[in-house]
């Protein structure tokens, strides 16, 4: 049977990607952010997961404002990148795995939750950029990947209690699976961030670092917030924490913590990563 | 940009139309709250503090 290994949650900002095209890991800027996912690395190695589900939001690269799902997944051989703006360079195909994609399909949507199913979908930073973070120097990628999309691109958005319970779902669902495979799940996003109106630039250290803190000591502490509160606490853009606890719920019981970063700022983000193992 | 959102422009798709004009997510933060980008930064550093 297929099992999930671990939980990664990771920003994904545009910035990171032309920072790896261009280089500048060591500037003082980007150190703190990079020098994060080292502990990360050498898990992957001893973890040597054959799939990551990359639970993120699309940014208007595969859907459009006119047609908007809440929660949609790929079910396709592979994944392209496209051209989507400021000036990130592409990078080639990821693997899919369609069998297990239906079989996650099926068991996701006999929880109730009616997914948009994606036999093509166009993948956006919100894949790439951590994808290059978790397997850096190689475009060779070494797992086939199940992506996820979760809006919080345009109102309304899911609850933070619908997302930890799609979450959950998704867990179950990996570990139904027949085929044995070791899966890591992906969360991208946040932490807190705002880029629209007057109060751009929004950051809260003090909810990120306690959010951070709840994944292993009260996991659904941000399910007690509405997405409107949410969006007040953390910035409009924070609320990608969503895929944040849609990742964390997949570990399907108590966690704990093998590593963490937290850093201010990476473009105008504060940049989170979390690396969480079911606790035995 | 102020205007554009209060038009009902979505946020993502601002940032791209700004990327057009070469402009970066600090630009459009220094030109939404009145700051320079300097001072918009500085902000965003501070934050961490």
């Amino acid at each position: 049977m297929a099992s999930v290994v671990g939980c990664i949650t990771t920003s994904h900002v545009p910035a990171i990607g032309r920072a790896i095209d261009r280089g500048p890991q060591e500037d003082p800027y980007w150190k703190p952010f990079f020098d994060g996912f080292k502990p990360v690395h050498r898990w992957l190695e001893a973890a040597r997961p054959d799939v990551a589900v990359v639970i993120y939001n699309d940014h208007g690269l595969n859907f459009f404002l006119d047609k908007m799902p809440t929660f949609a997944i790929g079910a396709a051989p592979e994944y392209c990148n496209a051209d989507e703006g400021w000036g990130l360079a592409t990078v080639p195909p990821f693997p899919g795995h369609p069998a297990m994609s239906w079989h996650m399909i099926e068991s996701i949507m006999g929880e109730e939750f009616d997914l948009t199913t994606c036999q093509e979908m166009l993948v956006d930073h919100g894949v790439v950029n951590p994808m290059r973070l978790l397997w850096p120097g190689t475009t060779d990628w070494p797992v086939r990947i199940v992506p996820i999309d979760i809006n919080t691109v345009q109102y309304p958005l899911p609850s933070a209690r619908r997302c930890w319970r799609f979450g959950e779902a998704i867990g179950r669902a990996i570990n139904s699976h027949e085929e044995d495979l070791r899966v890591v799940v992906v969360g991208t996003g946040g932490l807190s961030h705002q880029h629209d109106g007057e109060r751009a630039g929004f950051i809260n250290k003090e909810f990120d670092l306690e959010f951070m803190d709840s994944l292993t000591e009260d996991p659904v502490w941000a399910t007690g917030y509405s997405t409107q509160e949410l969006a007040e606490l953390t910035g409009t853009r924070g609320v990608e924490l969503m895929m944040w606890l849609a990742a964390r719920a997949t570990l399907l019981g108590d966690a704990h913590t093998v590593t963490a970063n937290y850093h201010i700022p990476i473009s105008n983000t504060a940049s989170g990563l979390m690396l969480l193992e079911r606790a035995e | 940009m102020l205007a554009l959102v209060a038009a009902g422009g979505n946020a993502y798709y601002l940032a791209k139309f700004a990327g057009i004009f070469g402009l970066d997510m600090q630009d459009i933060g220094a030109q939404q709250t009145g700051m320079t980008k300097d001072e918009f930064r500085a902000m965003l550093a501070a934050a961490g503090r």
